[in-house]
């Protein structure tokens, strides 16, 4: 089951309205995306991290989370140190690491687990459809907040659909190996799983109508600005200033190696 | 059987046809009428049309000949079902396909938000509907984690919520037990003021419901050919299936 599983906890972040959150969030992974220095990326991590706890997210969970992009990281540490070339800090025979290499690599190791962090405290912990309230009244257009709604909606159907089908499967005595008849049947399960997903999307879309759905989106939560919204969104803007600074000063890095 | 009160035409049919592509005609050039504050029943075999029909009235199949007029007007255009839609409520036959939102209380207030309803009208006006059905305690679960007959429910509520004129009902006792059955008669029963539309299997459900029972063939409403079943008792006690006197 797919699930928004941070988005129903109590705490001070949970508590702000979702559109501070999201605005938030686009802030800081402005400022994030932007800075190259490693102490205003060492900062905004350690502000994430900030996030995560006052978000009462269990640092387990946010690791857990963290884990799904470390095979991306990876390869880039696999490649950049012995590919960028420039001042060498290591080296013998057949292989030599640059210094560049392993900057960038940092750098960019900092930036996704900070901004993966910052979205996971300040937008996972909102329903999906909070988030496309938030996104709809910062202005974004209607059709690509619906876009959003939409497909989340049939990520759900497309999961049941595929259960439904493993279930049929299975009660037929169906059991997972590497014959032929196996895979031919996984490549009937799977044309079946789209043609019976476009199918409900359109049944779907159908039953949306028969509800005077007219592409604009209502949701039922109300949220009005508190004096907190104000506090935490002028705590960022400072938060995102320093970083600024920090990139702006230029403060080396004391190299490590 | 009560009588049907004496009442304008609220929605008419006139030469109905469609055909899916590449198909025979199921729905033939039908003609039907449904009063204000009438309450008919439909009764027909798997696959003459019903499920089609209902989803022609509100415009979600375009017919391929024909009229539909309510109210007065001749529906017509996107813009004149969409209006329609405001007023004419369809139960699908499958509630999977009626509930989109994650919560209950979301779904429901989902038609009257898009009517124009206020956050806290919406809200209001779905838990009172909830609660009419005996729903109150639905209002935070899961849409996609209720029983068949739950979804059910809980689709009729959706429908409900935005307070139609007609309701038409695609086998709404599907997958409900004797007693949820009984509470869905006596909910019907009190909607003097709604038409309704409504296709059944069961017999003895469409007695307690409404006024007239008519079937469906080759692709038509047999409104000469009503059936008639009387409330007293009678010989097929024992038979449930469906019968008809002739
Ligand atoms: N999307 C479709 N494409 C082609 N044919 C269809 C489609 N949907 C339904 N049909 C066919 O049209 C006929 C009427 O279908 P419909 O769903 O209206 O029947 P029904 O009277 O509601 O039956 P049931 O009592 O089983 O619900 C059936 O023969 C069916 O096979
Ligand atoms: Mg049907």
């Amino acid at each position: 089951m797919i699930q928004e599983s941070f988005s129903s906890g109590r705490s001070p972040i949970h508590s702000l309205a979702p559109r501070t959150r999201t605005l938030a969030a686009i802030i800081l992974s402005l400022v994030v995306a932007l800075s190259h220095n490693l102490i205003a990326l060492v900062t905004a991590l350690l502000i994430a991290v900030i996030l995560v706890i006052s978000a009462r997210i269990s640092l387990l969970k946010a690791g857990r989370r963290l884990l799904v992009i470390a095979g991306f990281l990876l390869l880039i540490w696999l490649i950049l140190p012995f590919t960028c070339g420039g001042e060498i800090l290591w080296q013998n025979s057949f292989l030599s690491i640059s210094r560049i290499g392993v900057d960038l690599a940092l750098e960019l190791t900092l930036k996704t687990c900070a901004m993966l962090l910052i979205f996971l405290t300040l937008v996972s912990t909102m329903s999906t459809a909070d988030l496309a309230h938030a996104l709809h009244s910062l202005k974004l257009p209607p059709k690509l907040v619906l876009l959003l709604l939409i497909t989340y909606r049939y990520l759900f159907l497309m999961e049941d659909e595929l259960q439904s089908l493993l279930k049929a499967a299975k009660i037929r005595n169906f059991r997972p190996g590497t014959s032929l008849h196996c895979y031919k049947t996984y490549a009937n399960l799977l044309g079946m799983l789209f043609v019976r997903a476009a199918d409900r999307a359109q049944r779907v879309h159908k039953a949306m109508l028969c509800r005077a759905f007219d592409g604009h989106f209502h949701s039922l939560e109300e949220y009005h600005n508190r004096p907190r919204d104000y506090y935490f969104l002028a705590l960022i803007v400072a938060i995102s200033a320093l970083i600024v600074l920090a990139e702006t000063q230029a403060i080396t890095w004391p190299h490590i190696f | 059987m009560t009588e049907p009160p004496a009442s304008a035409p609220l929605l008419s049919l006139k030469g109905l046809s469609f055909n899916y592509p590449e198909r025979p005609a199921i729905i033939n050039q039908l003609d039907f009428v449904l009063n204000e504050k009438a309450h008919i029943g439909i009764a027909a075999p798997n696959g003459s049309g019903k499920s089609t029909l209902f989803h022609l009235i509100v415009g979600l199949l375009k017919p391929s000949a024909g009229k539909i007029i309510y109210n007065g007007r001749e529906i017509s255009k996107e813009e004149d079902f969409k209006l329609l839609r405001r007023q004419v409520g369809l139960l699908f036959q499958h509630a999977d396909d009626q509930l989109f939102f994650p919560t209950v209380l979301e779904d429901v207030a989902f038609g009257p938000l898009n009517l124009g309803k206020s956050k806290a009208e919406a809200r209001a006006l779905s838990l009172k509907v909830l609660e009419n059905l005996g729903l109150s305690d639905f209002a935070d679960r899961i849409t996609f984690k209720l029983s068949g007959g739950e979804k059910r429910l809980v689709a009729l509520a959706t429908v409900l919520a935005m307070e139609p004129k007609v309701l038409l009902l695609d086998e709404p006792t599907a997958g409900l037990d004797h007693a949820t059955k009984h509470k869905l008669i006596d909910l019907l029963n009190s909607f003097k003021d709604l038409s309704y539309l409504m296709v059944s299997h069961e017999f003895d459900f469409l007695t307690e419901t409404t006024e007239h029972i008519y079937t469906m063939e080759n692709g038509k409403i047999l409104v000469d050919e009503e059936l008639h079943i009387h409330h007293h008792e009678h010989a097929h006690r024992s038979g449930k299936q469906p019968h008809r006197h002739i």
